[in-house]
């Protein structure tokens, strides 16, 4: 019985530290610097810190000239690969068509394609192709 | 401020339809605390009201507050009547006395909960899953006013794991509907009040069974692992259908072990539903408590009354009813899983993937001896097992064990067959699949603490 009750002690003991060690490594290592970032922050400043600002920026130059009830394809050098996933969550209800898009967003590339033409550009290889009538 | 007002109201919204459903299932049953009818009200609510927009969708009726809440007018017309004739039933739980050490473990908690909304609400939705499947859903549902599935189908959109369950995106769209606007900072809420809820329903299923104390640790033990608190404010549906699962199989127990009533094996089908509901791997969550019934009813077929095998019969129908229903219909609009389907659930290919074992198996071992993510849950549960071998296996507490050791068997087989390159699906969701079951390894950790401390009690008296 005593040495249950010690056993049990020390899975209790064992498990506050635990908890405590990684939720203070968790925040000095990590979340600190991402909440001092984020604090005070409004939504559309937050997006841009969380997708990283250049992307940001790029996504509401999207936003502007690709309309919403338009199609879209991207073409990229993603810095992340989650950036594939964002197009279509922050462009929506723009849609994404890989196969015969309306728009083609190229950011960080230098792509070109017959029947389409630079309709708006952000910077050299960031600019947005819309298809020729 | 508006919008968070609107918040929480679209929460009391939910928790008033649940607590008309609560009543049809447990009607006045004063064994159920305030706060665990509470918490319920919540879970179930927000569970019938995304079924109730997949119905509207499909007779295409257009998504507003005002449409979803109509049937439940009556329904709660009709309830008002019938509660005021129904004679409340049950005991009163008694309010336990509380020292030093149990309120130490309450502040522990009460931080973990707060620290889950600071961490969901410092930041928008951003992680894999909810950006690319359950926020984008949520955010189409949403504008669109209802679930578009030819655009779910639609290649060339591309659009991520369109047969994915719809509770957490049809969720989101809900809060959406009430703050006005795509706002997917506050929608993130929701997986906070999950937290909440699962922990409020986890402590008052525990006390019945194993008292205040122990209830109360357990729960705590539960709170203080980083990887639940982490899934708890990220936007995925994997720590919904973990508090679905999780409690669904405490409230099987509670009817196996505790006391045979019909209301928790309604509510244990309620919930699981809800888990098939949530997520793919919930069908097979589901099937493991219904394998659970199934060996009580030949453990205890001397013991059990007739109408406990038909409530064992109608757990199982129901449970597999709505898991065909959901699935024919997914197959029918033309989608399919794509780890596991008709081209991948072959007996062969898994055969030829033996050689993944290992691999599995290493993944596991990571798991279990990776405190930064599990706390020690997972290596208490093992060493535990070994040392106490034979009580893990005795009385009722087999079945605690048989369904632990069922899961990590079920997502050990389901990593024979999927399609992926082995090393990247492990490393992708190996301690996703973990989480489902893991409120159901902390119980079972103050399950056997329990069954420990009363036989050696019994054997120093």
């Amino acid at each position: 019985m005593k040495n249950t009750k010690l056993l049990f002690r020390i899975v209790f003991i064992t498990w506050v530290f635990m908890w405590l060690l990684f939720l203070v490594r968790g925040m000095v290592k990590v979340e600190i610097k991402d909440y001092k970032n984020l604090l005070g922050k409004t939504l559309e400043e937050k997006r841009a810190y969380v997708t990283g600002k250049e992307f940001y920026e790029f996504i509401l130059f999207c936003e502007k000239v690709i309309p919403g009830n338009a199609t879209f394809s991207v073409e990229a050098k993603y810095d992340d690969s989650m950036d594939y996933f964002r197009f279509p969550y922050y462009l929506y209800p723009a849609m994404r068509d890989i196969d015969n898009p309306g728009y083609i967003a190229c950011y960080k590339v230098k792509f070109s394609k017959d029947k389409y033409s630079v309709a708006a550009s952000l910077t050299d290889d960031k600019y947005i192709l819309k298809r020729n009538k | 401020m508006i919008a968070i007002i609107q918040l929480i109201v679209s929460f009391l919204v939910s928790m008033a339809i649940g607590w008309n459903i609560l009543f049809w299932l447990i009607r006045r049953d004063r064994s159920f605390a305030l706060p665990e009818k509470l918490a319920l009200s919540y879970i179930i609510g927000l569970g019938a009201i995304t079924l109730e927009m997949l119905v509207y969708s499909l007779l295409k009726i257009k998504f507003s507050i005002g449409a979803v809440l109509l049937p439940w007018l009556f329904i709660v017309s009709a309830n008002f009547f019938v509660i005021r004739k129904t004679a409340p039933t049950g005991k009163e739980i008694t309010k336990s006395k509380k020292n030093l050490f149990d309120n130490l473990l309450l502040a522990g908690i009460s931080f973990q909960v707060l620290y889950a909304f600071f961490k969901a609400l410092v930041k928008p939705e951003d992680s894999f899953d909810a950006i690319g499947n359950f926020a984008f859903k949520a955010k189409m549902f949403f504008e669109s006013g209802r679930i578009p599935f030819e655009l779910l189908v639609n290649k060339s959109i591309d659009i991520q794991h369109g047969d994915y369950p719809l509770f957490i995106p049809l969720s989101e769209a809900w809060t959406y509907m009430f703050i006005g606007g795509w706002n997917d900072l506050l929608v993130k809420a929701l997986f906070p009040m999950f937290f909440i809820a699962l922990l409020v329903i986890f402590y008052f299923a525990l006390r019945r069974l194993i008292g205040a104390r122990l209830a109360l640790v357990s729960t705590f033990f539960l709170a203080a692992i980083p990887h639940f608190l982490n899934y708890a404010a990220i936007g995925y549906a994997d720590f919904a259908l973990a508090m679905f699962y999780s409690l669904s199989f405490l409230y099987l127990f509670l009817w196996i072990a505790y006391k045979r009533e019909n209301k928790y094996l309604l509510l244990a089908a309620v919930l699981t539903i809800l888990s098939v509901w949530t997520k793919n791997e919930g069908a097979l969550l589901s099937l493991i408590s219904i394998s659970i019934l199934i060996l009580f009813a030949i453990f205890e077929r001397r013991e059990m009354a007739g109408n406990e095998i038909r409530g064992i019969a109608c757990f199982c129908a129901a449970v597999i009813l709505a898991g065909a229903l959901w699935f024919t219909f997914i197959h029918s609009v033309g989608l399919s899983n794509e780890f596991i389907n008709k081209d991948t659930f072959k007996v062969p290919l898994a055969i030829k993937n033996l050689g993944r074992i290992p691999l599995i198996l290493n993944d596991y071992q990571k798991h279990i001896f990776g405190p930064k993510k599990w706390n020690i849950s997972l290596l208490v549960f093992f060493a535990g097992l070994i040392m106490y071998f034979k009580t893990a296996f005795k009385g009722y507490a087999k079945y605690i064990t048989l369904s632990i050791l069922f899961a990590f068997l079920g997502y050990g087989v389901f990593y024979l067959f999927t399609p992926l390159e082995i090393h990247y699906h492990l490393q992708t969701s190996g301690s996703r699949v973990l989480l489902h079951f893991l409120p159901v390894v902390v119980f079972w950790i103050g399950y056997m603490a329990k069954e420990i401390l009363d036989a050696e009690g019994n054997i120093h008296r």
